[in-house]
């Protein structure tokens, strides 16, 4: 569980962090969105007791991250990628961190093994490939056995097959009980991995919201319907809530109408219909459309 | 996750601390790179000084590194730590820049949130190696040289045995002076501009300041004043032997300290 109250983080004349109030939950895959230089990762320091805040709290299970007494086993963090000395195998870059927090060298090779890397375990990091540093530091925050995991921007650099280790592993933690926290710039891959987001703009909390709610909220469901006669369908789907909007011929995007009553009142009045898709609003729409217009919202009930 | 951990029994303890910093130490090549040429630089340079001492010194002028007496053998076989402390002075910044470089200081500093004893370890470790190298690689010089030369005074004679082991406490001083400035600079360039200025330059530039108290600057010097500890001998214009230690000593408490008192202030 990780509470911020407040917190706030000036550089300068610059506010990075401003004020922010959230708490980020265990049991479920919390992401953390927000463009470049939003303060995502200036607020995950803070978190690690890294940066100072200039006021307010961050608090992780409970207490500030430096009382606690065993670190590494209550976060275990990716703040950044290649964090690594290039001279050091991944087994001794693992080795010196787990004498220096007291853990077992048994871990050592758990995440190794994790992670994939048991057979590069000898090799210096300097001949790793971006995917593997970012796996072994992936390795570096699960060593304590954390029960919240910190990952900023965790899947940046990998290939296919990383993005989809990390997704799982991400949501493998989560149902295991531990609070799961990563930032990603990619929303696609947001919409694809967290039950609930945090949404930063400007060092501001713009929305703490689960998924589909934000998606929702941002530009709600459609139903993108097909037909030659596509004119004369929209004049039937009027309505106080529905909108309906032609990109292109005979192709119609209706928000506020459920596929099946635009598909019946189709059918009643005899139009044949070449496509009926319910869609979804991609979070990369939703996000430009909250930032857009500096709207802020929050909501107060959270996901069981 | 198939090892299962207790807690708070994992954490971080003196032990597990110097540990760790064993394996960060010893899992860098160029560790064992400065440690080794350190060592065998120092005692070929011994054996190049005294093998040449009847001839006036390598380059048969009687010239040297500045501070070497050709007329004491004892000087000559030990003439080799001016090298050896650039190289340890190095090892010493570079033990702490490359933890920051590399990212990898805050990933240690996650583990020790209080940060100091961080600071203790990377010391420490650095320290003991160095002193153990450092001891051997003087006592070779002096057991080479005394083969090579006629008139090398005895371990048992007056203040022999504190010059030799003296050279491997000096070498160690500086080594931690080098982790110090690392700490305050966080850059290897800077860092080992910085010692080097300290080290060499600054004597050399005091040596320029008028006689009337030209002197009394420059006994104050770092390398000056540990140097003391390295002379049979020591003049009025020098601190005593262990007093002119402990001048060095201070300097390094004074940087360590200042890198202790930053880490609290600054963020990571």
């Amino acid at each position: 569980m990780i509470e911020l109250h407040g917190l706030t983080k000036r550089y300068g004349e610059r506010l990075a962090v401003d004020d922010v109030t959230v708490t980020v939950r265990p049991g479920v895959v919390t992401g953390f969105l927000g463009p470049n230089g939003a303060g995502k990762s200036t607020t995950m320091r803070m978190v690690l007791g890294l940066d100072r805040p200039t006021a307010g709290t961050a608090l992780v299970n409970g207490r500030p991250y430096a009382e606690h007494r065993d670190p590494l086993r209550q976060v275990g963090a990716l703040l950044e990628a290649r964090a690594l000395h290039p001279g050091r195998t991944a087994r001794a870059h693992l080795l010196a961190l787990a004498a220096t927090a007291g853990l077992p060298r048994a871990r050592v090779d758990t995440v190794l093994e994790l992670a994939g890397l048991t057979a590069v375990a000898g090799t210096r990091v300097g001949g790793f490939s971006l995917g593997m540093g970012q796996r072994l530091g992936v390795a570096t925050a699960l060593l304590g056995d954390p029960a919240t995991v910190v990952l900023d921007e965790p899947v940046n650099g990998l290939d296919p097959d990383g993005v989809l280790w990390i997704r799982t592993l991400a949501r493998r933690l989560a149902a295991e009980g531990r609070t799961v926290f990563f930032s990603s710039h990619l929303m696609a891959e947001m919409a694809v991995t967290a039950d609930h987001l945090v949404v930063m703009g400007r060092g501001r909390l713009v929305a703490d919201v689960p998924t589909a709610e934000f998606l929702h909220r941002a530009g709600g469901d459609g139903v993108r319907v097909r037909s030659p006669r596509a004119t004369e369908l929209a004049g039937l789907l009027t309505g106080p809530d529905v909108v309906v909007e032609s990109a292109e011929r005979g192709v119609l995007l209706v928000r506020g109408v459920p596929a099946e009553v635009v598909g019946d009142r189709a059918a009643q009045a005899g139009i044949a219909l070449h496509e009926l898709t319910p869609v979804q609003a991609s979070l990369e729409e939703a996000f430009m459309a909250l930032t857009a217009d500096e709207r802020e919202y929050r909501t107060e009930e959270q996901p069981a | 996750m198939t090892t299962a951990l207790d807690t708070p029994r994992h954490t971080a303890t003196t032990t597990g601390l110097l540990r760790g910093e064993w394996v960060r130490a010893r899992s860098l090549r160029s560790t064992w790179y400065v440690l080794v040429g350190s060592l065998a630089g120092m005692v070929l340079l011994g054996l190049l000084f005294t093998s040449t001492a009847d001839t006036g010194g390598p380059s048969g002028r009687g010239g040297g590194p500045p501070g070497v007496d050709f007329a004491q053998p004892l000087t000559l076989a030990l003439a080799g730590y001016n090298l050896a402390q650039l190289a340890l002075g190095v090892l010493g910044v570079l033990l702490v820049t490359g933890e920051y470089t590399s990212g990898t200081i805050r990933s240690t500093f996650a583990a020790v949130p209080r940060r100091w004893p961080v600071v203790a370890a990377k010391a420490a470790v650095p320290g003991a190696l160095v002193l153990v190298v450092a001891t051997a690689g003087s006592l070779v010089s002096y057991a080479v040289g005394s083969a090579v030369v006629d008139g090398m005074p005895g371990l048992g004679e007056d203040g022999v045995l504190r010059v030799v082991l003296g050279t491997a406490l000096y070498l160690t001083a500086i080594t931690l002076l080098g982790s110090a400035l690392g700490w305050l600079l966080r850059s290897t360039a800077g860092a080992v501009a910085t010692l080097f200025g300290l080290v060499f330059l600054l004597p050399v530039l005091g040596g320029l300041l008028p006689a009337g108290w030209g002197p009394d600057v420059v006994r104050w010097l770092p390398s000056s004043a540990g140097g003391s500890l390295l002379r049979l001998t020591t003049t009025a214009d020098q601190f005593a032997p262990w007093t002119g230690f402990a001048v060095l000593l201070g300097y390094v408490a004074v940087g360590l300290a200042a890198a202790v008192w930053r880490l609290r202030t600054r963020d990571a």
